[in-house]
């Protein structure tokens, strides 16, 4: 066979692989949404003779709406992409190339962090809306800080390979060296990327008044229960995202010579099948940069040790914070607010319940701090009463995927069910996280907000845990220091607890239950931003709608306005987030003993 | 001075390196100078500098932390380094020079300094194929070289000229990497142990190559710890030891045993000598330092040395020079080292052997898929019949992908044979991990991987492994106790200090293999008879590679551990190496393994090898023959036999198991 012929076999072999691959995943996400649907069947009804699953709420076939609302979200989608990934790209090689230039990745986490529905607010109203509302997809809701999150330790980890250094030694351009691999992880992103841009597009149309898939989804939960439309803009999503995995899937087989060999002319038809669904590609590591190196500290008294994890975990004990201050300034106040908030919200006056005129009053002694909101009550009081009400279900819905992903992944490591827990969380994770968590919401009512959409809110979150559990687990295995702690002596149920999951997944699963709480604060506060969450709950996100509804109102009408009852909730809900994002750096800091420093 | 440094390809003085937090330099005013068409050789222990001189000359490792001060001119330029190194650093000022630093540095790759790396596969591109890389090599040269002469010239076929780097075996590798240079044509080459990953057989040819290097004008910088290499290929020799370069001259003048040489030498020649020579395993008793333990006043290195004396207190360091031999010693008078400064641990007598185990016929299969209805099975080991003794020390030698680890794996039960079968003295089945008592088989027998950077818990430090070891498997020792052991048997091993409190990733290769060492030691016992009053059964304990990587001393030194150990612990000792001579030295019977087959098996120590293979392994320093693919099939050497009288038998296949004993499965011998 002719190289070229061997190169098209392979491209054609890898891109029926994904093919199928993906087909397999839409098979099972479209289960889950079934499930969902199942669980509150008495929301679908026929209406006339179309099909129940070709309508929407009001009898209209989807087939003649969709396609016009499906090609503005993606257009908006795909101009998100063109600006994320080329600035996520070059941001990851100055960050890695020049250390000094990690003030600035700290910067971008701290922009990018913020909500859709906070960023938006700075566009809103100017010219050009389509573009506007593209940037606040490419920046916001941790888009670009995760698509930096992907790259940099793809960089990293290629700058310092063995072949990378040779080059050097040559005196030969490393960009003619590496830019395959990192184009090639940078397509592979896709698979992430693209369900985040589309779940936030729900948000940045409603804002920017964009008649899309996102806007109408918010009409469907609030106006009609519209379960169907949320179906098919789920099902959208996770077809629009295999499609792109198999292009990404040739171009990779055509670049780069060792990527798996799936042609026909190599491997058996059940070979090709079996490897399709099997393990096509371990589990993106996205693990963050660590903001200290904790390897090449010198080994300190255990009891030092701890409170040297405790603290790096805050970013407070790292080198590069303390010799640059601007990180450290970034860093701390924003766990100052963050905790201020969570022990603020255990001392709050009760009962405060929303337009309770008992409770118009101060937040302490008469004084209101942050003042007032359009109904005359405490704007500070609201948002400790959101964080206490809410903070419960947030630890239940951090529990929910760590315990999840944490079993499945140490499963999945050692049965013989690998295949099925990594086709199961392939499935969940292709679908829009915000969107799944609406239709759960549209499906079971939206009166049940509380015990419906939490867990629906963790649930989402399990392949993230799970990817990371088991990438660590593979990098485990890959070593040979379980066979050779069982050849020592010890018996296999040691050798699995306390050398792999107690040693060596603590620190995994400790930062995935940071970063799960930060996103699980996100997707709460923009359900609550959507009017979806109870208003009882006095959710931040609702704070912010409401406090943006009263600002245009009494603008209109000339009368002075509190802008606070709309800036606080948006800083709560900011910092929080990022408090937990900051947290989860630093516990992968703290933990990230396995670098190799020789 | 400066008329000397227009001659060198490669000049450095006063070459200074520290640390940041460091209360002692890496490098303390190294001086070295490499003609044009030589080789020098940098030897000295880990830890020594070597790694940080090459470091700093090349500046591929980003090192903020490092300061460097000194002269160095490369390929008739100057490099600019501060003459006060002692900046505070980490500021703005350190960092702006630091880049500076990499920037000349930079300017001067290439066709100015090369690098020809430790592993040579994974220093070429895996996305380029060899002629990419062969032309751009060339190009950055300003040349327009053919790729396919530049490949001829380091013996490679031109078929090989579209195939990537995951297609050619490491010899292979290294040898692209010699032909860049050659595209490149580098004043200077430094080479980092570039015979370390090559199986015997195709050191030869890379030791060729090199010097084919030096004839075209390049000079070559060595980092070994190969004394044998050096002897023959470096025109002088700079020794480095705990950052000063004790020793430094001519190769002649350091190899001559009737001179004078500093201390840290001559044991390094000693333990070098001495086991492959005598057969003992030797170290200098006070050589135990681990990591840099410097006196203030006096010879800075008084306090690890075998030879010092009260004058050392007293001796204003310097550099004797004279006739070019350059000597960091108060001493001038030493020329070997001192009868009973160190134990020498022959073997011993041996008991009665009783059997432990007979394998028979082993065979293990791993099978590849190579089409819709063609599978191809390779075979890793077959027909590999055994039989091991109490008490004695067995070798297997051969090379890379011979199947040895596989043959190591189904005798210490982590993998199970497909043919044959393994047997106790008994006749039981071997029960390593079938039914045995979990401790009792972890007392009895132990296995040293071959990745020892994969074989420890990534999250504990080599000492929590350790004592782990003691715990799991003997009741009666308190974590304490366990922890106190750990701590003495690593310090036997020369790990010592703070160094075993570090994880395995904070550690060099020679260190992780020490600790995993240590680890199999606990498990069978090492130092319990006392505290636990336990009676032991005989053991055995597989060795993959245990002393690769180390340099002479240190290799003398765990052996002395292992011997003692087995003595005292009734352990047989089962030992894969590529060092035939250090087998031929310490194993009372070497089996020779290639492509799967023991092909030789020979018993006393004083027994000749006879095989074609073994007789090529037993002399790397010349060309072995490329394999001849039209080689008629039946020895399985066949297409790689340089024998004389190789004749119509070798298309026979031999028959199977017939060399339990003193035997050779050739037609030919």
């Amino acid at each position: 066979m002719s190289k070229g012929a061997s190169v098209l076999s392979k491209i054609l072999g890898a891109m029926a692989s994904e093919f199928l691959r993906g087909c397999v995943v839409a098979a099972i996400a479209l289960l889950i949404l079934a499930g969902i649907l199942w669980l509150g069947g008495d929301q679908i009804q026929s209406v006339g003779d179309t099909p129940w699953w070709m309508t929407d709420a009001d009898g209209r076939l989807l087939l003649e709406t969709f396609p016009a609302q499906a090609w503005k979200t993606t257009a908006l989608v795909i101009g998100a992409l063109f600006i994320t990934l080329p600035f996520a790209l070059l941001l990851s090689i100055l960050v890695t190339a020049q250390p000094t230039m990690k003030p600035l990745r700290y910067l971008i986490m701290t922009v990018s962090g913020t909500p859709v529905f906070v960023l938006a607010y700075l566009f809103v109203g100017s010219d050009h809306q389509f573009f506007l509302a593209a940037t606040t997809l490419a920046i916001a809701d941790l888009s670009l800080g995760g698509a930096i999150s992907v790259l940099e330790p793809v960089i990293k980890r290629e700058m310092g390979s063995p072949h990378a250094r040779a080059a050097r030694a040559k005196g030969a351009s490393l960009v003619r060296h590496l830019w395959r691999p990192v184009a090639v992880a940078t397509l592979l992103s896709l698979r992430t990327r693209l369900p985040v841009l589309f779940a936030s597009t729900v948000v940045a149309e409603r804002i920017f008044n964009i008649a899309g898939l996102g806007d109408q989804a918010v009409f469907s939960v609030l106006e009609r229960a519209d379960v169907i439309f949320l179906v098919w803009f789920a099902l959208f999503t996770v077809l629009f995202t295999r499609l792109a995995l198999v292009l990404a899937r040739s171009i990779e087989a055509g670049l780069v010579p060792q990527s798996r060999d799936t042609g026909f002319s190599k491997t058996g038809f059940f070979e090709f099948l079996q490897s399709a669904l099997t393990s096509v590609k371990k589990p993106e590591v996205t693990v963050a940069i660590p903001l200290i190196d904790s390897a090449k500290r010198p080994w300190r008294k255990r009891q030092v040790e701890s409170l040297r994890r405790f603290f790096s975990a805050f970013g407070m004990n790292s080198r590069e914070i303390r010799t640059r201050l601007s990180g450290f300034f970034l860093v701390t106040p924003v766990w100052i607010v963050a905790l201020g908030v969570l022990i603020g919200a255990l001392f709050v006056k009760e009962p405060m319940i929303y337009g309770d005129e008992m409770h118009l009053g101060a937040f302490q002694g008469g004084k209101h701090w942050l003042g007032t909101d359009g109904y005359e009550e405490d704007v500070l009081a609201l948002i400790l009463l959101g964080a206490r009400n809410a903070f419960p279900y947030w630890a239940l819905a951090v529990f929910i995927p760590t315990f999840l992903g944490l079993i499945m992944g140490t499963l999945s490591a050692f049965k013989s069910t690998a295949t099925v827990f990594e086709l199961i969380m392939e499935g969940l994770d292709a679908l829009p996280k915000l969107v799944v968590v609406l239709l759960t919401v549209a499906a079971l009512g939206v009166d049940r907000y509380v015990e419906v959409a939490y867990p629906m809110i963790g649930l989402v979150f399990a392949p993230f845990v799970y990817a990371r559990v088991r990438a660590r687990i593979d990098q485990l295995i890959r070593t040979r220091f379980v066979e050779a702690e069982q050849v020592a002596g010890a018996t296999p149920a040691r050798a699995l607890f306390l050398h792999v999951v107690w040693s060596n997944l603590r620190g995994v699963v400790l930062s995935c239950a940071a970063y799960v709480f930060g996103g699980v604060v996100l997707l709460d506060a923009t359900c609550g931003y959507l009017q979806v969450a109870q208003r009882e709950l006095c959710a931040w996100g609702a704070l912010v709608y409401d406090g943006v509804q009263g600002w245009n109102t009494r603008h209109g009408i000339g009368l002075s306005f509190n802008e606070w009852s709309v800036y606080a909730p948006m800083l709560a809900a900011t910092t929080m987030i990022l408090a937990w994002t900051y947290l989860g750096d630093g516990l992968t800091a703290a933990f990230s003993h396995d670098e190799a420093n020789g | 001075m400066n008329q000397k440094l227009n001659e060198s390809a490669l000049s450095i003085s006063d070459w200074t390196v520290r640390y940041r937090g460091r209360d002692s330099d890496s490098l303390s005013s190294l001086s070295l100078e490499v003609k044009a068409g030589e080789c020098v050789a940098v030897i000295g222990r880990s830890g020594a500098g070597k790694t940080t001189l090459l470091h700093t000359l090349t500046g591929l490792n980003n090192q903020p932390e490092a300061l460097v001060a000194g002269a160095c001119r490369i390929a008739g330029a100057d490099l600019l380094v501060p003459g006060d190194f002692r900046a505070v650093p980490g500021t703005a000022a350190h960092r702006a020079w630091l880049l500076g630093f990499q920037r000349q540095l930079f300017e001067r790759r290439g066709q100015g300094l090369f690098t020809v790396f430790q592993e040579p596969r994974a220093a070429l591109n895996p996305y380029q194929t060899l002629k990419q890389q062969l032309i751009e090599a060339s190009n950055l040269a300003g040349c327009d070289d053919d790729p396919e002469a530049l490949l001829a010239q380091v013996d490679i076929d031109r078929e090989f000229l579209t195939a990537r780097p995951d297609a050619l075996s490491v010899g292979m590798c290294q040898r692209v990497q010699i032909a860049m240079a050659l595209a490149l044509r580098s004043k200077v080459v430094l080479a980092d142990e570039p015979l370390a990953r090559i199986d015997p057989r195709g050191r030869g040819i890379v030791f060729d190559l090199l010097g084919k290097l030096m004839a075209a004008g390049s000079s070559l910088v060595l980092v070994s710890h190969d004394p044998e290499l050096v002897r023959r290929l470096a025109n002088s020799v700079v020794m480095l030891q705990q950052g000063y370069a004790v020793e430094q001259g001519s190769t002649e003048h350091l190899f001559d045993e009737s001179r004078s040489h500093h201390p840290f030498f001559l044991s390094f020649r000693a333990a070098y000598k001495k086991l492959r020579e005598d057969g003992i395993a030797w170290s200098p008793e006070k050589e135990a330092m681990t990591l840099s333990r410097r006196t203030e006043s006096g010879c800075p290195l008084r306090a690890s040395c075998w030879a010092a004396q009260d004058a050392c207190e007293t001796w204003l360091p310097e550099i004797a020079s004279k006739d070019g031999h350059g000597l960091f010693c108060a001493r001038s008078d030493l020329q070997k080292v001192e009868d009973g400064v160190a134990e020498a641990l022959e073997t011993g007598e041996k008991e009665s052997p009783t059997l432990i185990l007979k394998a028979e016929g082993l065979a293990k299969r791993f099978a590849l898929r190579r089409g819709f209805f063609r599978k191809e099975v390779i075979e890793a080991v077959s027909r590999a019949s055994l039989e091991l003794y109490t008490g004695e020390t067995v070798a297997l030698v051969g090379e890379s992908g011979g199947g040895k680890t596989s043959l190591v794996n189904m005798l210490s039960g982590l993998t199970i044979p497909d043919e044959g079968h393994i047997q106790d003295s008994a006749g039981q089945a071997w029960p390593i991990l079938g039914t045995m008592d979990r401790r009792e088989k972890a007392n009895r027998f132990q296995l040293v991987f071959q990745e020892a950077d994969q074989a420890l818990n990534p999250s504990w430090s080599v000492l929590e492994s350790v004592a782990e070891a003691y715990t799991m498997n003997y009741a009666g020792l308190s974590q304490g106790e366990a922890l106190g052991l750990g701590t003495t048997l690593l310090a036997e091993l020369w790990l010592e200090g703070e160094l075993i409190l570090r994880r395995p990733q904070s550690l060099s290769g020679g260190e992780r293999k020490r600790a995993s060492l240590a680890r199999a030691l606990a498990a069978v016992g090492w130092g319990t008879e006392l505290k636990t009053g336990q009676k032991r059964q005989p053991g055995l304990l597989f060795l993959d590679e245990p002393l690769s990587g180390l340099d002479p001393v240190v290799q003398g030194q765990c052996l002395k551990v292992l011997l003692k150990s087995k003595r005292q612990l009734s352990l047989s000792l089962f030992l894969i190496t590529h060092d035939l001579a250090m087998a031929k030295a310490l194993a009372d019977r070497i089996f020779v393994m290639y492509g799967g087959e023991i092909v030789e098996v020979i018993g006393a120590q004083g027994d000749p090898l006879r095989h074609p293979f073994s007789l090529q392994l037993l002399n790397p320093w010349s060309k072995a023959p490329e394999p001849n693919n039209d080689a008629a099939l039946g020895c399985v050497f066949s297409p790689c036999c340089d024998h004389d009288s190789r004749g119509s038998s070798c298309t026979r296949q031999l028959a199977p198991g017939g060399f339990l004993k003193s035997d050779v499965a050739c037609w030919a011998v």
